[in-house]
């Protein structure tokens, strides 16, 4: 019997596929297989973003890769103590951490903080939490409506903040610098009173994470959304405008976003890195665990190997870029 | 019976080590990071220095209620066998440093038998790998001669 | 408003909602009596397990660890002299000697009825404050708050049992303590000696660990014999004695309930002071302060009824504003968040059926709790008739490894056993523990308060006389101990 060139064509087809499927999964992606728990380090106690984010996806992680994924909260010094054990962990597989930028990099380039951050091998992306600005409505106070309004102040805009560690601080820094504002930090709030500082006149901006917990003042009309640093509008946010329709293009840049990063510790091997890149990618992609997380306003988006290494070291040039400033705040 | 309450003295000394080790930095912070500290501390270290001169050169009577706190002499040996807890769970971890620390520890203050020390070590062994390490996944310090990492000090 | 309470009662009195809040309120037990864990770390342990669960029975799961984890916490305060969480740690003071003199169980009926009455005040009150609840909380700003803390610190050094001297310097020490770490107000890293593991400061658990436990460990692992002196039948009409000796205290119940409920409500002031601030308070107010710190009951009845009204307060600021006081309140908050419950005004109004749930879920798991605790208080109260040296194996291995848990950092366990040294040659030294101990916990929030104040009020230190409540607690603060010694008189 004599066969169809078609389908003889479609057969060749489909072996030579295979045959290139074959070749291009990396052999290596199948020798390494896991087979005691995997730690995830989190620099951050129970209960807070960073923690439930990776609970969650750690129990959808357990069941990709087939061993328990256990979280190691090890919170102190603002995030540090996991860059600092994952820095000193065995390039095994068994040992990863979520680690907050753009916070960690103000460690490394304004203190001068070991390790070099690009040293460690990044697998992807937990979560980006996108911040956003806020301006009181109390009566008698400044009202700050749009960043363009902002740059007319004639005396500093006291702005609010938690502290030196973690993200707020060279989120609200940089972008204060590069808009052009005057402005004072005030420093030393605990998450909560920043929306009483808001409602209360104390403050009159601040910068926050954009979830729904930290939009309650503008709800009750007693504070204004001014400004939120994403290219474009946060789905879940829509009237929120970005700095780049006010004609600020650099407050679009994907390094002011607030990101979660997955990391193995430095030197780990591609096979084993492959793995856990895969697996994290299917989390990612898992509905239901996306519409839990992101029900809070954190976006998940997955991020490749080679993309998070790029994000890191843009975010480490743009701290560098502005450490003078920084260090005005860092004693 | 008047005499020194070297309790009290050394007590007395230690809160004057972390006073000096918060007031003399305090004189060279820039702006008011050293206004409270200094505010609080030399009252405080002036305090600490009367009472201490008052104890040192005309004591008085031992207050009554220290008659119920046991004497150094016999809370030295407790004081030895919880530094013994802790250097032998730096070194080999919690899993294997708590029944050897019930074991010695029952043995040589309670008297029991050997056997009843290890029943009572197993069992409370097993309620803290079941309870920590099973049942809410937590991984117990694995000590440094088995690779664990110490945190940052 | 009170439209949702109907609602949330029908749902209570479904079978696996009972059930829920009967496990939710048995693990919060657990978690809160044994040192280190809490119910903070029960609560986040479960959050992955229940996203497939409707809202509202999660929502019971966790009201029910909550409300159960600091009559928990008491128990191993009250027993042991080891407060399970730090919220309970005023506890201590009196409960452990009532226990000593071999009156546990009316110990632990002491606290399950405060805690219950406590809960049940605070329902109460927020059912009448829900409409002014806004100003209440927007009136505590940054002076405010100071002047709290300073009330609380001052009221320190008259509490204190023997010399005064001795109390100002144990409380000075205690404020400059909390000093240590990173100073966020004004960017220093101060008094570190160049570590890093002091950069968050001294930790509180560790701190209360070493303090309490350990040191009462030392002491009583030295001296031998069992934690009970006096020999006394404990019954469970001991523990019912206790449940109803809070009636006949019902002025400083009320007093600190009311107490409780309005820390809770200001955001940023950590649950671990209400119970102190009503612990102080109490003393000031008695007519015989001095048997305070001997087996008072009065000390209970303040430092667990504070306890349990100030979550009443903290959940609906949580809520109403999405304004967490606390680390259990911004869990709770993120697993309202995950359920598709949002937080903000618009909740009172738009789902008042939430608001209910977790108020009531959070008395009955509290009743849940006392009833159980009563029930086991005889069994339990056995404990202080142990020989000491089993107690002191156990305790030194669970709370050493409880505390290790919970921030997974080895120095803790070093930490807790020289705090328990100090701990013990405090005792040892006749030398108040009380003003150490509330001075460490308010010492910290006094100071950012007051840098934030001045910053705020663009260096000026006006801004400490410019609000109402503020002349109303710098009065009280004059006026209370002038009260109290002319009583005492």
């Amino acid at each position: 019997m004599r066969i169809p060139k078609t389908l003889s064509n479609v057969c060749l087809v489909v072996l030579m596929a295979g045959a290139l499927a074959l070749a291009v999964t990396p052999a290596s992606a199948a020798d390494w297989k896991p087979s005691k728990p995997i730690t995830i380090l989190v620099g951050f106690s129970v209960g807070g973003a960073m923690d439930t984010a990776a609970r969650l996806q750690g129990e959808v992680m357990s069941k990709l890769l087939g061993v328990p994924v256990v979280i190691r909260n090890v919170p102190g010094a603002g995030g540090r103590n996991s860059v600092s054990i994952l820095n000193r962990s065995k390039p095994d597989g068994y040992t990863m951490a979520a680690i907050n930028l753009p916070g960690q990099a103000v460690n490394q380039v304004a203190r001068g903080m070991k390790p070099d951050l690009r040293s460690f091998t990044w697998i992807g992306r937990q979560v980006s939490n996108p911040y956003f600005m806020q301006a009181t409505t109390k009566k008698g106070k400044d009202q700050w409506t749009s960043l363009k309004q902002m740059k007319t102040a004639k005396k500093p805009i006291k702005a609010g903040i938690t502290g030196t560690g973690g993200n707020t601080f060279p989120i609200s820094v940089i972008t204060a610098n590069l808009v052009g504002f005057p402005v004072e930090f005030i420093a030393g709030f605990k998450g909560p009173e920043l929306i009483t500082g808001i409602i209360r006149g104390d403050i009159t901006i601040t910068n926050l994470p954009l979830t729904k917990r930290w939009t309650t003042a503008i709800q009750s009309g007693d504070a204004k959304a001014v400004v939120v640093y994403l290219p474009k509008r946060h789905p879940k946010f829509p009237d929120i405008p970005t700095g780049v329709e006010q004609g600020f293009p650099a407050l679009g840049s994907a390094s002011l976003v607030g990101q979660n990063l997955y990391a193995l510790p430095p030197k780990t091997p591609d096979n084993i890195a492959s793995v856990v890149e895969a697996a994290l990618v299917k989390v990612n992609n898992d509905a239901a665990l996306k519409e839990r997380i992101e029900a809070n306003g954190n976006i998940v988006a997955p991020l490749s190997k080679q993309n998070t290494t790029k994000l890191i070291s843009d975010m480490i040039a743009l701290v560098g870029d502005n450490t003078p400033l920084l260090k005005k705040y860092i004693k | 019976m008047k005499r020194v309450n070297y309790s009290y003295v050394i007590v007395n000394l230690l809160y004057l080590a972390v006073v000096l080790v918060v007031v003399i930095p305090s004189f060279g912070f820039e702006g008011q990071g050293g206004l409270v500290p200094l505010v609080l501390g030399i009252p405080t270290l002036a305090f600490i220095l009367f009472c201490l001169g008052r104890e040192l050169l005309s004591p008085r009577a031992a207050p009554d209620d220290t008659v119920e706190v046991a004497p150094w002499t016999k809370a030295a040996p407790v004081v030895a066998w919880l530094g013994v807890f802790c250097v032998l769970v730096l070194l080999i971890g919690f899993l294997l440093t708590i029944p050897i620390y019930m074991v010695l520890f029952l043995r040589s203050f309670a008297k029991l038998s050997w056997q009843r020390c290890v029943v009572a070590a197993v069992t409370v062994w097993a309620l803290v790998y079941v309870s920590l390490e099973l049942v809410l996944h937590r991984t117990l310090f694995e000590g440094v001669l088995f690779g664990a990492i110490l945190p940052l000090l | 408003m009170f439209e949702g309470f109907g609602g949330a009662l029908v749902t209570i009195s479904e079978p696996h909602v009972i059930l829920t809040l009967c496990v939710g309120s048995i693990i919060g037990l657990i978690f809160g009596a044994v040192p280190g864990l809490g119910g903070i770390l029960a609560m986040s342990m479960l959050l992955p397990f229940t996203f497939t669960w409707d809202a509202i029975t999660a929502v019971y799961l966790f009201s029910g660890i909550m409300g159960a984890s600091s009559f928990g916490g008491s128990v191993s305060a009250i027993l042991l002299n080891t407060p399970g969480t730090p919220v309970n740690a005023a506890t201590c003071f009196d409960g452990y000697p009532m226990a000593q003199r071999g009156e546990a169980a009316r110990a632990l009926g002491l606290s399950a009825g405060a805690c219950l009455l406590g809960a049940l005040f605070g329902l109460v009150i927020l059912a009448l404050l829900i409409q002014v609840m806004r100003p209440l909380v927007i009136a505590f700003g940054h002076p405010e708050i100071f002047w709290l803390v300073v009330f609380g610190l001052v009221t320190t050094a008259t509490v204190s049992q023997g010399s005064l001297l001795n109390g100002l310097i144990a409380g000075g020490v205690g404020i400059l303590l909390s000093l240590v770490g990173l100073n966020e107000p004004t960017g220093l890293i101060r008094y570190t000696m160049g570590s890093e593991y002091l950069w968050d400061g001294i930790p509180l658990i560790p701190f209360f660990v070493g303090l309490f436990a350990i040191g009462e460990l030392i002491n009583y692992s030295a001296q031998g014999g069992t934690i009970a002196r006096d020999n006394i039948q404990a019954s469970i009409r001991g523990a019912w004695q206790g449940v109803m000796e809070n009636f006949r205290y019902v002025v400083c119940l009320l007093r600190s309930s009311s107490i409780g409920t309005l820390v809770g409500i200001i955001p940023g002031v950590g649950g671990e002071t209400a119970n102190l601030i009503a612990y102080t308070v109490a003393v000031q107010a008695s007519k015989d302060p001095g048997s305070f710190g001997t087996g008072n009951p009065e000390g209970v009845i303040a430092s667990e009824a504070a306890n349990d009204s100030k979550d009443g307060g903290a959940l609906l600021t949580t809520l109403s504003f999405g304004i967490p006081g606390s680390l259990a309140m911004a869990l709770l908050l993120s697993i309202f968040i995950m359920h598709g419950v949002s937080p903000g005004p618009q909740l009172i109004l738009d789902k008042p059926i939430f608001i209910w749930t977790l108020l009531n879920g959070y008395v009955v798991s509290n009743a849940f709790a006392s009833i159980v605790g009563l029930l086991a208080a005889r069994y339990l109260a056995i404990i202080t008739r142990v020989p000491v040296y089993y107690l002191s194996a156990i305790i030194a291995v669970v709370s050493l490894s409880g505390t290790y848990i919970l921030r997974e950092n080895i120095w803790d366990v070093v930490l807790v056993v020289l705090l328990g040294i100090l701990g013990f040659g405090m005792r040892r030294a006749g030398v108040p523990v009380l003003p150490l101990v509330i001075g460490f916990v308010l010492g910290n929030l006094a100071e950012n308060s007051f840098l934030l104040t001045v910053r705020i009020h663009d260096g000026s230190y006006l801004g400490f006389f410019d609000s109402v409540i503020s002349w109303i607690l710098i009065l009280t603060m004059v006026v209370v101990p002038l009260i109290a010694r002319l009583r005492t008189r």
